[in-house]
C-alpha cells in the first residue's frame, strides 16, 4: 500500500497542481483499500460490486477534488479523510433517497427500506455512533493508527512508516494503547448517554 | 472459571487480530470490555482480511484451503494483504536448518524473471517455519492434462518444449538447478503458459550436495551420489518431454519409448539424447536441447486448445498484439510481397501485382492464417530490402515473393516461400502455361502455400476463374484508384466498366465500381448523394453476384451513415465483418464507427486488429491512438502516436493535435508548448499559446477564452476543437453552449469529442445527452439497445437508460 518512492503526501501534492496521472496513481491505490473497507458499511442490498464502487469511486474522486483546501501529510490522515467523506457520502444519498423514493438505481440501493449495513446488524447503530464519537476524541496520530490498523487492516509495518514510528513493534504498543483509550472513552460516552 | 483478561491484554488482542473468545467472558462483561468487544466487532466487519478474520496467519499472509502438499511441504491459496491479491504459499516441512536453506535458495530462485517459471513473491522464516509465496497459477498440471487427454500433438508439444527449455536455461543462468522437473511440475494455466513450478530441491550450483527430486526422474549419477546440475535437471525435462510425447512414464514400462505415430524420427533422437544415461552424451544445455527442437516445429501453428476458446480469439488476437507472449500462439503470419515482373512496361507490372494480390487474397480466406494486407506489404520489393527488415516490418513470419514473365503467348510464373527467422525457403515452384489459365495457376500457389505452411487447404468461395481480359482491366484500374485524386478516381471508373463490359459477372469489379464512385466526391464536384447512390447501385450488383464479398457491404454502409441512419450503417457493417473479420477496410471502418458510437472498448479492438492486419498503414495508428487517448490510457496513446509520427513519418494533423491533447491533459505544458511549432502546415496557434497560459495560471483563463472564441469566430477554429479547449479550462457550459448554436449554423463537429478525457464534467451531467441527440448519436443507442461505455461510469449522476427511454 505504501509505496516505496512515492508518498501519498508527494501524490496529493501533484494532484492539487493538476496532475492527472498522479490523480490516477491515487485512485488505483486508494480504489481496493476504500472497496474493501466500505463493504460493511454500505446497506446489505447495495453491496453489489456496482453499488459500493459508485459511491466509493465518486467518494475518491470528490476528494481528491477538494484537496485544495485541505493536504494531508499522512496516508494515515487521508484514509480518515476518505472515511469522514464516504460516510458523509452515504449518508446524503440516504437522506436524498428517503425524500426521493423513485430515483436513480445507487439511490434505490442505498433506499431506507431493507436491513442495514453488515455493521449495523453486527453491532447496532447506536453504538457505532457511540463510537465515533469517541474516535473523534482520540489525538488525531492515535485515530489514524486505530482506523489504519482496526478498519483498514494496514500492517504494523506499514503503519510505523507512515506514523514515523521507530518499528512496528512501536505501532504495535502504540495502536494497542489507543484501543484501550477508545475502549474507556466508549464506556465514558456510554455512561453520560 | 476462566479468568478475566485485563483491559490492556484484550486491546492488544484485537489489535493483534487475535481471536477472542467472547462466549467464554461474555457474564464477565464490564462496561470497558463491553467496549472492547464492539471494537473488535468493527474490527472484523471492516477488514474482514486483517489479522482479526479466523482464517490462520503466516507472517502477513492470511492462508486459507490447501491446494496441494508434496515431501517438502503442503501449498495453501493465501491473501496477501499488502499487495491485495491471492497468492500460493507453500510452507516447509522438516527441520529448521533445511527450512531456512530452502528459503535461502528461493530467495535466490526470486530473481529469476521468466515467463514460464513461476514468480515468487518472496520467502520467509516465521517462528521457525518456512514459506514461499508466489504467484497463483489457475491450470492443470501436464501430467494431469495428459492424463485426461492423451499425448500432445506436435504443435502444442514443440511449444511446451520450446517453453520449458527456456524456462530451465533462465534457472541454470541464474545459477540454480530445479532439482525435481516433471510433469506434475509443469503447470498448464488457463491462458496457455506452461509454467514450470516446485523449487522444493532447487540448490545454488556451488552447493548442490543433496540427493532430492523424484525418483523416476533422477538421473543416473544423481542416483550414485553424484551431486545434482543442470545435466540432471535436462534429463529430467527429457523424460517429462518423453511423458508429453508418449503418455508412457519413465516408471511405467521401462525405457522403451513409443513417441506418437508420426513423431518425427529426428525430435524422438533429440529427446533420447537429453535422457541418456551417460550424462556426457546429453545436449551441452537447455538451451541446445531447444535450438534442436526448432527445427521440427511444424508450419502450422493452431490457438492451444485449453487456451482460446473460438470466442476469444478476436479479443485474443488483440492482446497478442499488445502483448507478445511467449507460448500463446496466434494464426500464422504471412506477409505476401508484390512479384517482380520479368517485362518493363506499365501493364506488365499491374499484371504480376494482380497475381500476387490475387494470392494474398486467396490465403486470407484461411482462418488459420494472418495475412499483412496489400497496403502495408505492397510498399516492400523484394528485390531492394532484406527479407529480415520486410518481415519485422511487417510483423511476419513468413514471406511469400515471387516473379511473373509474358513473353507472347507463354506464361511463366515463380513463387517462393521463406521463413524469415532462420531465412530458410521452405518452398519455391514454377509454373509455366499459358497466361489464360493465370487463375488456375494463382489457386495452385496459393494452395502449395497453404500445405507448406502446414494449415488446412484453403477455400475457395468463389469461381475466381474469369475472363482474362476483364481480370487485366480491373488490375490497371485498381491501380488507378488507389492512387487517389479526381483523375485516376474517373479512370479507374472508366476501367471497372470496361471491365465488366467483358464480363458483366465479374464480382470485384462491380464492388470496386462501387467503392470508386463513393469515394469520388471527396475529390471533385460529383454531388456526394449521388456518388452514394451509384456506389451503392454497383455494389448491390456485387452482392447479387458474390455474396461472400465484405467490401460491397461497406459501400452500402457508407450510403446508410450519410442518410443519418447510423444503426441501418452499423448493421452493414457487421455483415462485412461476419464476411470479412480480417479485412483491412472493415476494421478501420467498424473502429472508427464504434468510436464514434461511444462503444470504445469494441472501437479499440477492432483498432488494434486493424494495425496488426495493415501495420504500415497511418490512419489506423490515428484511429487506435484517440482511442487509447479518450480511454484514459495516454502512454499507450502517446506510444501509438509517435510510431505514426516517427516511424512511419506520417506528419498529419490528427496526429499532431492527438500528442498535443496528451501533454495538455497530462499537464505537460512546457511540452505542449514546444510541441506547437511541429504543428503540419505551420498556421497560427495564439490561441493555443493562451490556454497553454490559462492552464498554468488560473487568472489568464478568460484571457485564453476569449481568444479562443475570436478564432472560431474567424473560423480558425474547428468547432470539436473549441469544445476541447474551452472543456480543458475548465468551461463546460461554454463549451456545450457552443456546439449547440455551431451546429444550429451548420458547423462540422467530430462526434468522437464528446468522449474525450477532458469532456468528463459535461459528461457527468445529462447535459451530454442534449448534445449526443442533437448530434444522432441518441438516436442510435436507443435503435441498437446498446448504450456507449461512458453510461457506467455516470450511473451516479444519472442514468442513461432512463433518459434516453432505452430502461426496460
Amino acid at each position: 500500500m505504501l509505496h516505496p518512492t512515492e508518498s501519498t503526501a508527494d501524490l496529493l501534492m501533484l494532484c492539487r497542481e493538476g496532475n492527472k496521472a498522479a490523480r490516477d496513481r491515487l485512485m488505483r491505490r486508494f480504489l481496493p483499500i476504500l472497496r474493501r473497507w466500505a463493504h460493511g458499511r454500505l446497506p446489505h442490498h447495495a453491496r453489489s460490486g456496482a453499488g459500493t464502487d459508485d459511491l466509493v469511486q465518486l467518494t475518491l474522486l470528490k476528494s481528491i477534488q477538494h484537496i485544495d483546501t485541505f493536504v494531508p501529510e499522512r496516508e494515515g490522515a487521508f484514509l480518515a479523510y476518505l472515511r469522514a467523506s464516504f460516510l458523509n457520502q452515504m449518508r446524503d444519498e440516504l437522506r436524498r433517497s428517503s425524500r426521493r423514493p423513485q430515483g436513480n438505481p445507487l439511490e434505490e440501493h442505498l433506499g431506507p427500506a431493507g436491513p442495514g449495513s453488515p455493521l449495523q446488524d453486527a453491532v447496532g447503530q447506536e453504538a457505532l455512533d457511540v463510537y465515533e464519537e469517541a474516535l473523534a476524541q482520540l489525538t488525531p496520530l492515535d485515530r489514524e493508527a486505530v482506523l489504519m490498523r482496526l478498519e483498514f487492516g494496514y500492517q504494523y509495518g506499514e503503519i510505523a512508516a507512515d506514523l514515523g514510528l521507530s518499528s512496528a513493534g512501536a505501532a504495535r504498543m502504540r495502536i494497542s494503547r489507543a484501543v484501550a483509550r477508545l475502549a474507556k472513552l466508549i464506556d465514558a460516552n456510554d455512561l453520560k448517554a | 472459571m476462566t479468568s478475566r483478561p485485563d483491559y490492556r491484554e484484550l486491546a492488544q488482542r484485537i489489535s493483534d487480530g487475535d481471536a477472542i473468545d467472547w462466549d467464554s467472558i461474555e457474564g464477565q462483561l464490564d462496561g470497558r470490555r463491553s467496549a472492547l468487544k464492539l471494537l473488535d466487532s468493527i474490527a472484523r466487519v471492516s477488514a474482514p482480511r486483517n489479522p482479526a478474520s479466523s482464517a490462520r496467519r503466516w507472517g502477513h499472509l492470511e492462508i486459507h484451503e490447501a491446494i496441494g502438499a508434496g515431501s517438502y511441504g503442503t501449498v495453501f491459496r493465501a491473501f496477501d494483504p499488502m499487495l491485495d491479491r491471492d497468492v500460493a504459499l507453500k510452507l516447509a516441512h522438516g527441520d529448521k536448518q533445511r527450512a531456512r536453506s530452502w528459503v535461502t535458495e528461493a530467495r535466490r530462485l526470486s530473481k529469476v524473471n521468466h515467463p514460464n517459471v513461476v514468480t515468487v513473491h518472496g520467502a520467509e522464516v516465521h517462528d521457525g517455519e518456512a514459506g514461499i509465496w508466489f504467484e497463483l497459477l489457475e491450470g492443470v498440471t501436464c501430467s494431469e492434462w495428459v492424463d485426461g487427454n492423451g499425448p500432445l500433438q506436435l504443435p502444442e508439444f514443440i511449444a511446451v518444449a520450446d517453453a520449458l527449455c527456456s524456462a530451465l536455461q533462465s534457472v541454470h543462468d541464474a545459477g540454480l538447478i530445479h532439482g525435481d522437473v516433471k510433469p506434475d511440475n509443469v503447470i498448464l494455466t488457463a491462458d496457455g503458459r506452461p509454467v514450470l513450478v516446485d523449487f522444493g530441491s532447487a540448490t545454488e550450483l556451488d552447493n548442490a550436495n543433496l540427493i532430492s527430486g523424484s525418483p523416476g526422474y533422477l538421473a543416473p549419477e544423481v542416483m550414485e551420489g553424484k551431486a545434482p546440475g543442470p545435466s540432471s535437471d535436462l534429463y529430467a525435462l527429457g523424460l517429462t518431454l518423453r511423458f508429453l510425447l508418449s503418455g508412457k512414464r519413465p516408471d511405467s514400462g521401462g525405457a522403451q519409448f513409443q513417441p506418437l505415430p508420426g513423431a518425427p524420427a529426428g525430435l524422438v533422437t533429440e529427446i533420447e539424447t537429453a535422457c541418456s544415461p551417460d550424462a556426457s552424451r546429453r545436449q551441452p544445455s537447455a538451451e541446445h536441447l531447444r535450438e534442436r527442437l526448432q527445427r521440427f516445429r511444424p508450419r502450422q501453428r493452431r490457438p492451444w486448445m485449453w487456451v482460446l476458446p473460438a470466442a476469444v480469439a478476436l479479443a485474443g488476437l488483440a492482446g497478442w498484439f499488445l502483448r507478445p507472449p511467449v507460448t500463446v500462439e496466434g494464426p500464422v503470419s504471412v506477409a505476401v510481397l508484390p512479384f517482380v515482373s520479368a517485362g518493363n512496361t506499365e501493364q506488365d507490372r499491374f499484371f504480376a501485382d494482380g497475381v500476387a494480390e490475387e494470392v494474398l487474397n486467396l490465403l486470407a480466406g484461411s482462418d488459420d492464417l494472418r495475412v499483412v494486407a496489400r497496403n502495408s506489404s505492397f510498399r516492400f520489393r523484394a528485390e531492394s530490402s532484406d527479407t529480415r527488415q520486410i518481415g519485422n516490418a511487417l510483423g511476419a513470419e513468413f514471406l511469400v515473393t515471387g516473379k511473373v514473365q509474358r513473353d507472347g503467348g507463354e506464361l511463366r510464373v515463380s513463387a517462393q516461400l521463406t521463413e524469415i527467422r532462420s531465412g530458410n525457403r521452405l518452398w519455391s515452384e514454377v509454373f509455366e502455361a499459358t497466361p489464360d489459365r493465370i487463375f488456375e495457376i494463382q489457386h495452385n500457389i496459393a494452395a502449395s502455400l497453404s500445405r507448406s505452411l502446414g494449415v488446412d487447404e484453403i477455400k475457395i468461395l468463389s469461381d475466381r476463374s474469369r475472363n482474362l481480359q476483364a481480370w487485366q482491366l480491373y488490375l490497371e484500374g485498381m491501380e488507378l484508384w488507389r492512387r487517389k485524386g479526381e483523375g485516376p478516381v474517373r479512370a479507374a471508373i472508366q476501367l471497372f466498366e470496361q471491365s465488366l463490359e467483358h464480363d458483366p459477372n465479374f464480382a470485384e469489379a462491380w464492388a470496386a465500381l462501387g467503392e470508386a464512385w463513393i469515394v469520388l466526391p471527396r475529390y471533385s464536384q460529383v454531388d456526394l448523394d449521388q456518388g452514394i447512390a451509384r456506389g451503392a447501385e454497383a455494389a448491390r450488383k456485387a452482392l447479387e453476384l458474390d455474396s461472400s464479398l465484405a467490401q460491397p457491404y461497406l459501400s452500402l454502409a457508407a450510403l446508410e451513415n450519410r442518410r443519418g441512419s447510423l444503426a441501418e450503417g452499423l448493421a452493414l457493417l457487421e455483415q462485412a465483418r461476419a464476411r470479412g473479420p480480417r479485412h483491412k477496410g472493415v476494421l478501420n471502418t467498424l473502429s472508427f464507427d464504434y468510436g464514434r458510437a461511444g462503444w470504445i472498448r469494441d472501437a479499440t479492438i477492432h483498432a488494434e486488429l486493424g494495425v496488426i492486419v495493415d501495420p504500415m498503414e497511418g490512419g489506423q495508428y490515428v484511429t487506435l491512438g484517440y482511442l487509447y487517448l479518450v480511454s484514459g490510457e495516454f502512454e499507450r496513446a502517446r506510444e501509438t502516436f509517435l510510431r505514426a509520427w516517427n516511424d512511419l513519418g506520417l506528419k498529419a494533423y490528427f496526429l499532431w493535435q492527438g500528442i498535443l491533447a496528451i501533454h495538455l491533459l497530462q499537464g505537460e505544458l512546457d511540452q505542449a508548448e514546444s510541441w506547437l511549432v511541429h504543428r503540419p502546415g505551420g498556421g497560427e496557434h495564439d490561441y493555443l499559446k493562451s490556454v497553454i497560459a490559462g492552464l498554468r495560471d488560473p487568472a489568464e483563463r478568460a484571457r485564453a477564452v476569449a481568444e479562443l472564441l475570436r478564432a472560431a469566430d474567424h473560423n480558425r477554429l474547428p468547432l470539436h476543437e473549441l469544445f476541447d479547449y474551452l472543456l480543458l479550462l475548465d468551461e463546460p457550459e461554454l463549451a456545450f453552449e457552443r456546439v449547440m448554436t455551431g451546429l444550429d449554423r451548420g458547423q462540422y463537429f467530430l462526434p468522437n469529442h464528446i468522449y474525450m478525457p477532458m469532456a468528463k464534467t459535461l459528461r457527468d451531467r445529462p447535459l451530454i445527452l442534449e448534445l449526443a441527440d442533437r448530434l444522432g448519436l441518441a438516436d442510435l443507442w436507443r435503435e441498437t439497445g446498446r448504450l456507449p461505455d461512458f453510461c457506467e461510469e455516470v450511473r451516479v449522476h444519472y442514468d442513461c437508460a432512463v433518459l434516453l427511454g432505452t430502461a426496460q
